[in-house]
Order: structure tokens, then sequence, then C-alpha cells
């Protein structure tokens, strides 16, 4: 075999399915140098799409490579109405939405499908299932959305503000001043139908199925009798009707693992499903309560910082205002896959918790999660935002808009066994002092998981980060800070997918 | 061996091309044999036939079995042509799928050839751009891998290990799901 020239090689594997591919990796490095040259097998990652709030299309953050496949980061051989995002990634294959229409693409090979158009009532939170070690054809799934808490309709005898009129539904400051009666009738009616179940026994889903072509209808039947209730739905922080919302919730992510299927839903759960058998299994997440304690801010630091107008008053409303802000922030948290199987992610401030799900066998009786890590990333951040010569740090991740040419400050060299941090001795003259107006947030967003070694990638508002978990380092990869894009002020972090790439599907070549 | 003589033979060598293996043996062989492979196509194209084609790259041993497969291939498209043409009853149709048939056949029974004779039908394919005959055989060294493990796969192509333990561990694991 080593006899052929490494293009024939190439021809004999195209002739394989991902599994046998796989094998072959491990026989020597000149097969796995072929097959990973050419991308040959979907294994690792790629980059990470992103979706910002206020942003007309999904960003491409990945590390730049010279030898695989071209990825179409713009999606730019999908039609293009002026907006869309990325919905949910599975083993290569996207599934993004424009206004209208859901589309399925392969942003490797650029082939794609547009879906017929879905009914009403089951979620905008769409999930394929592309497993292309068991098959080709793929699925997408839609599940019926949770019923809404009941809410107080508009009583005709019952004056409103004027600027209130146009809702549909009282305020809550209106709620505070409806008659108490009014208001115990309808929480006795929100008690008791939050009391249900959910997901109910038979869970109802649409499910498109490439190798039909059209949408049908699915129930999905629950194996055993964990289950939370509609009350724990609601009260989820991230509940679409959230009263602590500022933007709609993130959609919550989905990863196959072992020919299941994961999804994290809203009310402290994920489902377990066997796609199938069209059987589902509810379990818990591990429970959020106080786990993170907020950061406190310094009063002297105002104090010290406003000293040249020397308004003390002020100054300390201001501390105030900013540490109740603080307070007020809200834990995130995400589901995903990486080395070792299913991990659930809480993120609070920069404290990060991490389960790793151990699943029911025959020596575990149990199903249940392992506290992995737990700690505050906030000195690693710190470390690097104070450094003065940060503008001028390795860059080893980009951008992708989608655009030929190449960035040449880019580093191609990055690899995740790279532990290029920069842990140096603090020496006074490397760091600023002032780390109050640092560029440094007081949160950091979740990107998602290595899927194959245990590295959180991590955002601080346009920067990327790495943080592995096996050494509590934290690498800083490079910016995707949305270049010549109007809005950015308002642009922040709102969902992102991991993209491993595949060079195998079905698709129609639309080109 | 055609030699310059009367018209009518010429006529007939016209048609025909002189292929030039490495260790100097000659074939004769139809056009449209020889023109199954886009390499001697191109060349016929540009009228540099003349005299006989030398493929260097190719040993007798393999351009016999090459030309074997082609004969056999062209008179499979010469044969789907005419019934295209002509006739689409069902006595057709039906000697179409018994052809087709044999064609199967054949083509297994030319690929029962040691694993070095496949190779070098491979690379002959490749260099003489014959695309049934390189599909034929990636597909066959293809299929000889599945469902082997990666010992396996070393011993029968005698391929030597050179990942270390740890780097065999660390690829296993990204691909987990393909060993389970």
């Amino acid at each position: 075999m080593d006899l052929l020239p490494e293009e024939l090689l190439a021809d004999i594997l195209r002739h394989l399915p991902p599994r046998p591919i796989a094998v072959c990796r491990t026989v020597s490095k000149g097969l796995r140098a072929v097959i990973d040259s050419r991308g040959l097998l979907l294994r690792g990652l790629r980059g990470i799409f992103i979706n910002c709030v206020g942003q007309d299309e999904p960003y491409f953050f990945s590390r730049p490579e010279r030898v695989a496949p071209r990825v179409d980061a713009g999606l730019r051989f999908l039609p293009d109405i002026g907006w869309r995002e990325a919905v949910h990634h599975c083993n290569g294959l996207l599934l993004v939405q424009d206004w209208e229409k859901l589309y399925v693409c392969n942003p490797t090979t650029q082939r794609w499908a547009q879906l017929p158009p879905r009914c009403k009532g089951f979620g905008d939170a769409e999930h394929h299932v592309f497993d292309p070690t068991v098959s080709l054809h793929y699925e997408v799934i839609a599940f019926a959305e949770a019923p809404r808490k009941p809410k107080i309709p508009i009583q005709p005898d019952i004056q409103r503000p004027s600027w209130h009129e146009r809702c549909r539904y009282y305020t809550q400051e209106e709620i505070q001043n409806l008659p108490s009666a009014l208001r115990a009738k309808y929480d006795r009616e929100a008690e008791i139908k939050g009391l249900a179940e959910w997901p109910p026994s038979s869970y109802a889903a649409r499910v498109f199925s490439s190798k039909s072509g059209r949408w049908d209808e699915r129930v999905y039947v629950r194996e055993d009798d964990v289950t939370v209730t509609l009350t724990d739905v609601w009260s989820d922080p991230w509940w679409v009707e959230s009263e602590t919302l500022t933007y709609h919730a993130p959609r919550c992510n989905a990863v196959c693992w072992r020919g299941a299927f994961y999804i994290h839903c809203r009310g402290g759960f994920i489902i377990r499903l066997s796609p199938q058998e069209h059987k589902y299994q509810v379990i818990k997440t591990p429970r959020l309560d106080n786990i993170f304690t907020p950061p406190r801010l310094d009063a002297d630091d105002y104090l010290r910082q406003e000293e040249p107008y020397w308004d003390k008053e002020a100054c300390l409303a201001e501390f105030e205002m900013d540490q109740e802000l603080l307070n007020n922030r809200k834990p995130s948290m995400h589901l995903g896959k990486s080395e070792h199987g299913i991990y659930y992610t809480a993120l609070g401030w920069h404290q990060l918790r991490v389960w790793v799900l151990h699943e029911a066998s025959d020596s575990n009786p149990i199903l249940e999660w392992e506290l992995k890590h737990k700690t505050d990333i906030k000195p690693s951040f710190l470390q690097h935002y104070l450094r003065k010569d940060r503008k001028k740090a390795k860059k080893s991740w980009s951008l992708d808009r989608g655009t030929e040419g190449s960035d040449d400050r880019i580093d191609y060299g990055w690899d995740s066994s790279d532990y290029g941090v920069t842990n140096v001795e603090r020496e006074d003259d490397e760091y600023d002092d002032d780390d109050r107006y640092c560029d440094m947030r007081d949160d950091m967003d979740f990107l998602g998981y290595h899927p194959s070694k245990e590295i959180a990638f991590l955002g601080n508002g346009f920067d990327g980060f790495a943080y592995y978990l096996g050494t509590s380092k934290l690498q800083y990869l490079g910016t995707f800070f949305p270049v010549g894009c109007c809005h950015s002020q308002v642009a922040a972090t709102h969902e992102s997918f991991i993209y491993t790439p595949c060079m195998d599907d079905l698709l129609p070549d639309n080109t | 061996m055609a030699s310059a003589g009367s018209g009518d033979e010429k006529a007939a060598a016209a048609a025909m091309i002189t292929l030039i293996s490495s260790d100097n043996e000659k074939f004769e062989v139809t056009e449209a044999t020889a023109t199954l492979s886009q390499t001697i196509r191109h060349m016929i194209e540009d009228g540099c036939t003349d005299g006989g084609v030398p493929l260097p790259n190719v040993t007798s041993k393999i351009l016999a079995r090459v030309i074997e497969y082609c004969k056999k291939h062209a008179t499979a498209a010469a044969g789907e042509e005419g019934s295209s043409s002509s006739f689409s009853d069902a006595a057709f149709l039906e000697v179409d799928r018994a052809f087709l048939e044999e064609l199967e056949e054949f083509d297994d029974a030319f690929l029962e050839v040691d694993r070095a004779t496949l190779f070098d039908l491979i690379l002959a394919a490749n260099y003489l751009d014959i695309k049934g005959l390189l599909n034929l055989t990636c597909q066959k060294v293809a299929d000889s891998v599945k469902g082997k493990t990666p010992e396996q796969i070393r011993e029968m192509y005698n391929i030597v290990n050179d990942l270390t333990p740890e780097e065999e561990a660390e690829i296993r694991r990204e691909t987990q799901w393909a060993f389970e």
C-alpha cells in the first residue's frame, strides 16, 4: 500500500464509509496523513459557527488550515435573502434558517437542500440528527412546544395606562395593581396547570426525514418515570417567557453520542432520544442553587479612580449600581460533547462548573453526573487582559467570512495539544495596573467543547479562548470581531455551534 | 503484425493502434478498445500515435490485463449504443441484462489477482486514465479493508506501524465510535 502515491490512496479511501476510514487512520502515520490532509473523515474540530445578536449571518471562528478542504464559511452557496442564522449542527451538516425557510447544508461539500415548510406549534428549536456512521440520511426533529403559563386576560372594565394599551397582556407592573382576587384566581390556575408532567409520556414531534422528503408526525414514548413539571419549565430563568430575558433565549444545544441523541431542555433536564426506536428518557441536570458567588467589587477602586473629580457620594452610588447589575447576572447552562461523552456546563461570571454524564451500566446501575471541574477563571483572564503587549499576542484562530486571501499574521500551527500559554512570572512593567477599565467583561460566553479533548472554548466579548480542563490553563486564540460590520456595538455572542466537517452526505448538488 | 501492404490492409491498420509496454512488447488493439483510456484518446486526437504508443510505466503483464479489460468493456459500450438506437423491445432488454450480468461476472473474475497485481492495475488505470478500471480496482482494495482491525490491515498490506502506542491511543480516542 505504501507503494501507491497519496492521491491514489485517497481514491481508494473515498470508496469507504466513515467507520473503516477511522480504522485506517490508526494503521500508520502515512495513512493518517492522507486521510487528514484531505478531510476524508469527520474527526476533528474545524471551527465554530457563531450567531451574534444584531448580525445578519453566522460567523465562522476557526483555525485556518492550508491543506484541509475549504469550508465556505459565508455559506455563499445558499440562496441569500439578506438574513440567516445557524439553528443546529450535527456531524458536519448545518441547519440554517432565513426569514422563512429551513435549509440543511454541508459547508464543506457545499451541497444543500431546502426543507418544505414546517407546522406551527412545533418549536423554532429544530434539531437534526445526522450520524454518517449509521446512515447518510438525516432527520430534522421539531418537538411540540411546552404549554405557556396561563396569563390574566385583559379585563375590559379595568382601565389601563394608554402606553400599555398595545400590549396583549398585562405587564408585571400592571399585574401588581390588579385586584387581588383576580390575581389569586390565575395564580391558582397556573399552579394547577403547572403540576402537569413535562414532557408528556407520549411526546409529539414533527420529523422531516431525508428518506421520505417530507415532515411526518411522530410520537416518542418515554421509557421510565423520571419527569419534570411545567412549573419547573416556567421557572427556568431562560424559559421563553422569563421576565429576566433581555433578548430571545438562546436555543438549547443537542448532540449525538453513541447512537443516542441528547437534547438540552428548559426546566433543568435533558432528553435522551433513541432516534431509531422512537423512545426517550428524561435526565435531570445537576441543580445549580447558589453554586456561584457574585464577584465583589471594591469601593476603594471606585474612589481611587474618581479622585480628580471627587464626588464621593456619586462615586459610591455608581459602585453600588455596578455591584447590583453584577449580582443580577444569571448563570448560563450548556450541553456539549467531548472526550468522555456528554458534558453539562454551567457558567456564572467567570466561574465554571463541568459535569460528565455516567450512563447506567451493569457495573453502575445509576445514571449520574460527576462534577468534573470547578473553577474561577477570572485570574487567568485578568492576566491576559492586563498584559501591555496583548495586542501583539499570537493569534492562531480568526474570523473566516468566506472571502479569499489569508491573514499573514495568522499562525497556522495551532493544534489542541499545543499548550502555548504564556505563563510567565508577573513582572510589573509588562502589565497595566488599571484593571477596572480593561477590556475584560464581567462574565464569559461558552462557545462549545473540543469534540475529542477536554478543552472548553470561551468568549470574552469577541475574544476567543481555549480553556484546558486538564491543566486549568487558558490560551488566547484570536478575535472574532465582526470587521466591517456596522452593528458591532449591539452584537454579542448568542448561540454557537462546534463544527466538525464531513465529506459524506446525500444532499443534492445545487451549484 | 501489420505492415505497409495493399490498400485494404492499410484501411484495417488505420483503425488499429500499437501499444508498447515498458519491456518493449507490442500490442495491437482497435481504436475503440484503446480509447477507453483518456490518455491514449488524447494522443490519438493529437495525431501522435504513428509508430506505436510507448507506455514506459506499464509492463507487458499488466498491459495485457488492461487490454483484456478494455476489449470487454469496449464491446459493452458498442453494444449499448447499438441497442439504444435501434430496438427497445423486451427481448433486447433481456439480452442487455444478460450482457450486463456477464460483464459483472467478468469484472469479478478479472479482480481475482494477487495484491501486487491489483496495485499495478490501479497505477496503470490511473496513468492511462481509465475511469471504470480505476473505480473497480479501488473498490476492490477498499472492500478488502472493511471490517478489519488496524492490525489485520497492516498484516494484509505489509504496513509498518510507525505510530507510538500513545499516538495510536490518541487517534483512537478521536474516533472512539469506529471501534465500538
